[in-house]
């Protein structure tokens, strides 16, 4: 039985990869602590500077492989309808893609004083990247994510991805998680001349926010389940739970960014032309107070649209409602620390039973009940590790939503909005 | 030193030497050098430029044996990175190659001599990196870009084959060569393909 599918890759940037819509079938110095010369966000300066850093979990120096990531370069993958008309399981997907699987990365180096330094721009984004994906590992352990959860995850570094349908042709400026592949893409750079995204830390933990959504919310299937439930039919009867999901992901991952960077701007070294569309600090009423009705709404204006131009419209869409999500999770994090905040955020996911959004998620027929911010709203607050951190995030979210307490159950009792969206 | 080198013998036997064969030679010196590509491919090509200076003391051997050592130089560089990353990439291989080869007695253009011969011998290679980082909100707010740099020293080994070729003279002769060396560059191997021309004397 076959059943359509949505291939979705959670890149960094909307316009050039957002969604495709695809039917598939459903049926050296060797290891240790080593430092290492790499480009870091210096919270004192404010931008990004050549430093030295320790890294904990190389088990393969050159290679730049151990528990954070595995680089892989020189891989080819070719996402073409025709090739994947067949396929049913992950390894059949594998093999439909993957024209070349690529090979073990070899980073160059230069020893001065104890210190590796890149010796080249190629061996410098490896390492930075490497680093990166260990801050953001260490900064999710540290919130509860278990040692074997993304242990080692793929990151193909360079790759050749030709996408033949949507937004086809070559693939270059972006990073995406690709949950069909259980693993990370960092697309050569074109246009994008700043700070490389392999380099800019608050983008590699942008998607390593998305693998962390994927690894809890979805128990890291490659294909999560609600994708076989949920707009099966077209045309699709509620939309809500697949565009919340979206939503989520990216609301989510940009907190993710902000909570191991510290840099709620995190964007702007790399994405420096695009301004502050998604800054989550800094309030400014149309990026940051929204609404189930305006969610709803814009759920409206698509319902007419075909499945593929709906995705496209939604493509930008979940970015700015996810900025909404990104900006109550920082503001709640003013009042309670931002760090009890994630701690919150990924106990949500999960680990805090029947009311953690992957239960909700799995036991949700048609998305309706997670289609509504107040679901993931009482979702997150019940999994805040204390009270103060539940009260923040109950009066940053029924301000920045619009949501009536009475929604969010007994733990915002009381509460009183922030009051910064005039609620 | 190939003009020394080419100066006498010829297979199967070679012809005895009107003159001393120059001693001492000089060469400048231009390669492709191959090198372990970081991004996982097989290699990634680099042009090079350098010199040699060389010795012969084919005396210590028999005709048609020819022997010399030397002092190899090959300098590359590149630049690579966005705007706001770039990373410059400057090797400098210092090499000690003892060069054995073997004077045929086939002589194109008559005058024109050719050695086939292995060589090997102790090399170094100095990197020196530069890192130029400018992020745009560091700009923007008029702070300066971040200039750094690193160098180290890897010790190796060069090994390899060649031809070389030579007219020499009574005074300047004419020296040269094509040669393949594997390049051992601390964990890192280099292949280069070369080509030297220069003078004998």
């Amino acid at each position: 039985m076959c059943q359509p599918s949505v291939l979705r890759f959670f890149s960094v940037r909307r316009k050039a990869f957002a969604i495709l819509s695809l039917a598939i079938a459903a049926c050296a110095p060797d290891a240790g602590v080593v430092d290492m010369a790499v480009l870091q966000w210096n919270p004192d300066t404010g931008v990004y500077e050549l430093r030295e850093a320790r890294l904990t979990t190389l088990e393969d120096v050159a290679a730049l492989r151990g528990a954070a990531a595995t680089p892989i370069g020189d891989a080819e993958i070719v996402i073409e309808g025709g090739r994947l008309a067949n396929v049913s399981t992950e390894q059949q997907f594998r093999d439909a893609v993957l024209d070349n699987p690529g090979r073990p990365v070899e980073a160059q180096f230069v020893d001065q004083g104890g210190v590796l330094y890149p010796a080249d721009f190629h061996s410098l984004n490896l390492a930075t990247a490497y680093y990166n994906f260990e801050q953001a590992r260490t900064y999710a352990l540290a919130r509860g994510l278990s040692p074997e959860k993304l242990r080692g995850v793929p990151f193909y570094y360079f790759p050749t991805v030709q996408v033949f349908g949507g937004s086809s042709g070559r693939q270059v400026d972006n990073a995406a998680w690709f949950p069909l592949l259980r693993s990370f893409l960092l697309y050569p750079f074109d246009r994008l001349q700043d700070v490389p995204l392999a380099m800019n830390q608050g983008v590699v933990a942008h998607e390593y926010g998305h693998g962390l959504f994927n690894a809890e919310v979805f128990d890291g299937a490659w294909i999560p389940g609600y994708l076989g439930v949920w707009c099966t039919e077209e045309p699709c009867e509620d939309e809500r739970g697949i565009r919340m999901i979206g939503i989520l992901e990216e609301g989510f991952a940009d907190a993710w960014g902000v909570g191991v960077t510290g840099d709620p701007r995190f964007m702007r070294h790399s994405f420096f032309d695009d301004g502050d569309a998604r800054n989550p600090s800094g309030f400014f009423a149309p990026r940051h107070c929204s609404s189930q009705a305006a969610f709803e709404q814009k759920i409206q204006q698509t319902r007419r649209l075909s499945r593929a131009d709906s995705d496209a419209k939604w493509g930008e869409w979940e970015y700015q409602f996810g900025t909404v999500l990104a900006g109550a999770l920082y503001r709640a994090g003013q009042d309670a620390g931002y760090d009890r905040v994630m701690d919150a955020l990924l106990a949500s996911y999960r680990a805090s039973g029947p009311t953690s959004l992957g239960a909700i998620v799995e036991e949700d027929p048609t998305g309706a009940t997670i289609g509504n911010f107040a679901t993931v709203a009482r979702a997150v607050i019940g999994a805040a590790p204390d009270t103060p951190t539940q009260r923040a995030l109950c009066a940053a979210w029924i301000d920045r939503l619009a949501l009536d307490p009475a929604d969010l159950g007994p733990l915002c009792d009381g509460v009183v909005p922030n009051g910064e969206c005039g609620r | 030193m190939i003009g020394a080198v080419l100066a006498v013998a010829a297979l199967p036997a070679a012809a005895p030497a009107a003159e001393p064969p120059p001693r001492f030679a000089i060469e400048a010196a231009a390669a492709v050098v191959l090198r372990d590509d970081p991004q996982g491919s097989l290699f990634v090509a680099e042009p090079a430029y350098g010199a040699r200076a060389t010795v012969d003391v084919s005396e210590l051997l028999p005709d048609p044996l020819r022997l010399d050592v030397g002092l190899l130089w090959y300098a590359s560089a590149s630049t690579e990175g966005t705007f706001g990353v770039q990373v410059g990439t400057a090797r400098h291989t210092f090499a000690l190659p003892v060069r054995l080869g073997w004077e045929l007695g086939f002589r194109p253009f008559d005058a024109l001599r050719l050695v086939p011969y292995l060589g090997a011998g102790p090399a170094a290679t100095l990197t020196v990196v530069d890192y130029a980082v400018r992020d745009p909100v560091g700009l923007e707010r008029g702070l300066a870009s971040q200039e750094r740099s690193a160098s180290g020293w890897d010790p190796g080994a060069v090994y390899g084959v060649g031809l070389g070729f030579g007219v020499p003279t009574g005074g300047i002769g004419f020296v040269g060569r094509i040669e393949a060396l594997r390049l051992r560059r601390g964990p890192n191997d280099d292949m280069t393909f070369g080509l030297g021309l220069g003078a004998s004397f």
